[in-house]
């Protein structure tokens, strides 16, 4: 903090205040309800309630449709993360070498970021059409039976594309500032030391870019988590048979299609406990960047 | 080890910058050449065209007599030692070290017995599973040297390697890297705005000036016969005074009126009137009777530096150029004194003003 | 050019294809009619149809957009963008100026409440603060809408983050100069964080324009609706209406929904990368 400091005025609290006020209202008493309904069972119309302890906990985990869900969806995070970051290092190593049209190059990769999920879902969804989309067409010609609305994989591939697609830009942007970091003449030395350039890169460039990617990978896991909401509640649905669904999407769909008030936020109280854990995570690895 | 043959080398940059502009020199197997000149002069730019960093636009680069324009920086069997240093810092001392080694597929035990010797030369064998932040500045010079000591290298290039450290480190790490580099023999090219570690460490220097050559020779040479105003100037401290005027009569005379006769075999080979005089502050001695041809000096500050006294003012009172003597012990302290005294050139420089080379 | 360069440019080249065909084959699809899309299929050049399509999806209401028009959504979504980034600019540079600059005695208590947040996104409370805001009477409000969303800790940690990377010294030549701590503010403080006031504005301009669950649920309203939620409508009107459907006119929305956030990232391109930067720290 500041070696100096105002003091002895009630200004700050004021100051705080508007923040402290909406903090409360809409995110710790709604996220108390939700712990204290996880552990309630209601009716359908909400008159009558009962506490039951952890059984909405139970029937969840016991219920193989949460289950499956579960899994797809670390199965979908961990794919969106790698392809996307994989993607986006092997563009921002390339946007960083060259010389000429970098800006061009970089501009062209970023603007996506403008682009809201749901939008990108929507988009995706016609390009995926059976009839008209260029993507079907596409991939038949392949060889491929592209089938999204009987085939789960198929649908699976749809939505992890345009996940992928939505993330790139900002992988990028933060590669390309992890890269332009790295110190140019630790880089020469490297030249000097290691003809091989792919040797070099996984060396040198890749190592000393690991906080950065570790970063990413949180930011990732949290945005497949979270934010392919608006992609899949365009495009999927969480179809064919919840094979597309995502933990997030089963909370919503639950809570209020389903109105299923007590198992739904049983399901909330898990989601926060992985923020919890994401969120540690993101915390030791900033640490660690102090670390070089 | 090897000799590195430099010719005519240019460097001119897309944007139209020319950084180097003709440079040939030989480096001789076993000889510590120092690129010396001011910033922007274009002495990095040619180093790291000897290390292939930089392409070459013009001319050619040779290592041990073949042509390395088109090495790659790897295989041209060179170490540098970068100005900071350049470690990579995710990994430890020791790793640092066998890094090159590795990737030139030299086994395991011989980088064990490398590194341990390199270590050993250094005095850094403690530091070896250390990571580069938690050294300081001189070990991390020292790690630096390490790591082009181990390749066994035909030249070594250093960066600047010693202004990221203090004044007094770096005076002891110009003494370290002058022994190394006479024990171990290697070809060596090092690059310094600093002209007092250019003449401690270098066996021939080259002066360079916007991109040109201006004089390549032993420090002694350059200091004892510098062919250039430029090179005058650069070369020792307190600088040379260099004092602008007009030939006239086998004399030179100054702004402000004072007079100084030359000898005869100088003033004969002026082509030109507008000189300028050169006298080195050390090569002047306080006149000891009328019979001396000095000039009087008019001194407007005294510096005691113990082993001798600087004294700074102006030729031939206010108006006159500005002069700085330097003379041995301590030199009077009354303000009587300060007014017309008279000083003795034992050795002169005279220049022409036009072209800048020596007369 | 080396080979290895040509590879360089073939890459990128094939990365920013991936990254702009989508959109444009939407855009160029926008301008054809929907038989001509149904015939041959998705379009990658423009047809004749730009004007017809487009101002029957900014005026008319129906059709693809049901009941509202998406110029009343673009209105909304101008609302929620702005009030959004405004909110949450001032919430958060007022609370991070108390926790920097005040010595009181509940700052750090009050600074882990606020840290709270980031463990609660609203995915994980959807219900109850749905619940909330009803109570509240909330619902299809602007309040509603914006209100919610502008209290979270990223925007106070940027803020905090810079504060403390102002030099000491400022404040106390500003004591000195008989500044209090309402005159530092505006006449120091201020000043300086110009340039990151702007670059977070534009990231949350964004943020806010894309928001998609909150006003899903609380929008029941269709003069409410953001542009976005009318990208969900079409999706619905698409796969659930029984007429030929309307896709050309799905292409339009989408380009009028990526359209004011994709020009406001190129057009400040270098704040709303540093902006990105800095606030994801």
């Amino acid at each position: 903090m500041k070696r100096v400091q105002f003091s002895g005025t009630p200004l700050p609290y004021f100051f705080v205040l508007p923040q402290i006020a909406i903090v409360i209202v809409f995110f710790l008493w709604p996220a108390a309800q939700a712990v204290y309904k996880s552990f309630l069972l209601e009716d359908a119309w909400g008159l009558t309630s009962q506490f039951v302890w952890f059984r909405n906990y139970e029937d969840m985990v016991l219920d193989a449709d949460w289950v499956n869900t579960a899994v797809f969806t670390v199965i979908f995070s961990m794919i969106i993360a790698f392809a996307s970051l994989a993607i986006a290092l092997t563009l921002a190593v390339r946007a960083n070498d060259i010389l000429r049209g970098a800006s061009t190059y970089k501009t062209l990769l970023i603007w996506t970021y403008a682009v809201a999920p749901a939008v990108a879902g929507l988009i995706g969804n016609l390009l995926f059409n059976p009839l008209i989309g260029s993507m079907t067409h596409l991939l038949h010609a392949l060889g491929w039976e592209f089938d999204r609305a009987s085939n789960g994989f198929d649908a699976a591939f749809m939505i992890s594309l345009i996940a992928v697609w939505k993330q790139v830009s900002v992988n990028f942007i933060f590669f390309l500032a992890g890269l332009q970091g790295i110190s140019k003449s630790v880089q020469e030395a490297a030249i000097l030391d290691c003809r091989s350039r792919s040797k070099r890169f996984w060396t040198i460039t890749f190592p000393l870019l690991a906080p950065t990617t570790f970063f990413l990978l949180v930011i990732n896991m949290t945005y497949a988590f979270f934010d392919t909401f608006g992609i899949i509640d365009t495009t999927t649905r969480g179809a064919p048979g919840g094979s597309t669904q995502t933990l997030v999407y089963k909370v919503y769909t639950d809570g209020f299609i389903g109105a299923d008030l007590g198992g739904s936020s049983a399901q909330s109280v898990v989601l926060l406990l992985m923020v919890l854990v994401l969120t540690a995570f993101q915390f030791r690895f900033i640490e660690r960047k102090v670390h070089y | 080890m090897a000799d590195i043959a430099i010719r005519d080398v240019e460097k001119r940059y897309a944007n139209g910058a020319h950084a180097v502009k003709g440079v040939s020199v030989d480096v001789a197997d076993g000889e510590l050449l120092v690129l010396l000149g001011p910033s922007g002069c274009g002495k990095s730019t040619l180093l790291r065209m000897v290390a292939g960093l930089e392409t070459i636009t013009d001319g050619e680069v040779a290592i041990d007599g073949a042509r390395v324009n088109d090495v790659s920086p790897a295989d041209r069997d060179i170490a540098m030692v970068f100005q900071n240093y350049a470690l990579y810092p995710h990994m430890s001392v020791f790793d640092n070290l066998a890094y090159g080694l590795r990737n030139r597929g030299v086994t395991k035990a011989d980088i064990k017995h490398r590194v341990d010797e390199a270590a050993a030369i250094l005095g850094i064998e403690d530091y070896l599973d250390r990571r580069p932040n938690q050294l300081s500045g001189g070990q991390r010079q020292r790690v630096a040297m390490g790591r082009a000591i181990v390749r066994e290298p035909k030249a070594f290039l250093f960066d600047e390697p010693l202004s990221n450290l203090d004044a007094k480190l770096r005076v002891h790490m110009r003494i370290e890297i002058k022994r190394l580099q006479r024990r171990l023999g290697v070809t060596s090219l090092y690059v310094t705005h600093d002209q007092v570690e250019a003449m401690t460490l270098g066996d021939r220097l080259i002066v360079l000036n916007a991109g040109k050559a201006e004089q390549i020779g032993t420090p002694m040479e350059l200091y004892e016969n510098p062919q250039t105003l430029f090179v005058a100037g650069f070369i020792g401290t307190p600088a040379m005074n260099l004092l602008p005027g007009k030939l006239e009569n086998g004399g030179v005379t100054f702004e402000g009126g004072a007079n100084l006769q030359l000898p005869d075999m100088l003033s004969g080979k002026a082509a030109s009137k507008d000189v300028v005089l050169g006298i080195r502050p050390e090569h002047l001695h306080a006149a000891t009777g009328q019979a001396e041809v000095g000039f009087t000096v008019t001194t407007d500050l005294i510096e005691h530096l113990g082993a001798d006294t600087l004294l700074h003012g102006r030729l031939g009172g206010n108006g006159g150029p500005a002069l700085t003597a330097r003379l041995p012990g301590k030199v009077f302290g009354s303000e009587s004194d300060r007014n017309g005294f008279g000083i003795v050139p034992d050795k002169l420089f005279l220049f022409d003003a036009g072209t800048g080379h020596r007369i | 050019m080396k080979p290895r360069q040509i590879i360089d440019h073939i890459v990128l080249i094939l990365g920013c294809l991936f990254m702009v065909l989508p959109v444009w084959i939407a855009l160029t699809s926008s301008t054809h009619s929907a038989e001509t899309l149904f015939r041959e299929g998705l379009q990658l050049w423009f047809g004749d149809q730009f004007v017809e399509n487009y101002r029957a999806v900014l005026l008319e209401q129906g059709g693809v957009t049901k009941t509202s028009t998406a110029l009343r959504m673009l209105f909304n979504s101008l609302i929620l963008g702005l009030g959004f980034a405004v909110g949450k600019i001032v919430i958060s540079m007022l609370a991070a100026y108390a926790i920097v600059y005040f010595r009181f005695k509940m700052a750090e208590f009050l600074f882990w409440i606020i840290f709270l947040t980031l463990l609660l996104p609203l995915e994980v409370r959807i219900v109850p603060s749905y619940a909330v805001v009803a109570q509240l009477g909330l619902l299809n409000t602007y309040t509603g809408l914006i209100v919610p969303l502008i209290a979270s800790a990223t925007g106070t940690f940027f803020f905090r983050q810079f504060f403390k990377s102002v030099p000491d010294e400022l404040l106390e030549a500003a004591r000195i100069d008989g500044a209090g701590p309402i005159r530092f503010f505006i006449d120091i403080l201020l000043p300086l964080s110009k340039t990151m006031m702007a670059a977070i504005f534009i990231i949350m301009f964004v943020t806010g324009w894309n928001q998609y669950l909150w006003p899903l649920i609380m929008t029941t309203d269709d003069s409410m609706y953001t542009i976005v939620i009318g990208i969900k409508q079409a999706f619905q009107v698409l796969y659930e209406g029984g007429e030929l459907p309307r896709v050309q006119e799905a292409f339009a929305l989408t380009i009028l929904a990526v359209l004011p956030p994709v020009l406001v990232v190129l057009f400040f391109q270098r704040w709303f990368v540093r902006g990105l930067l800095e606030s994801e720290k």
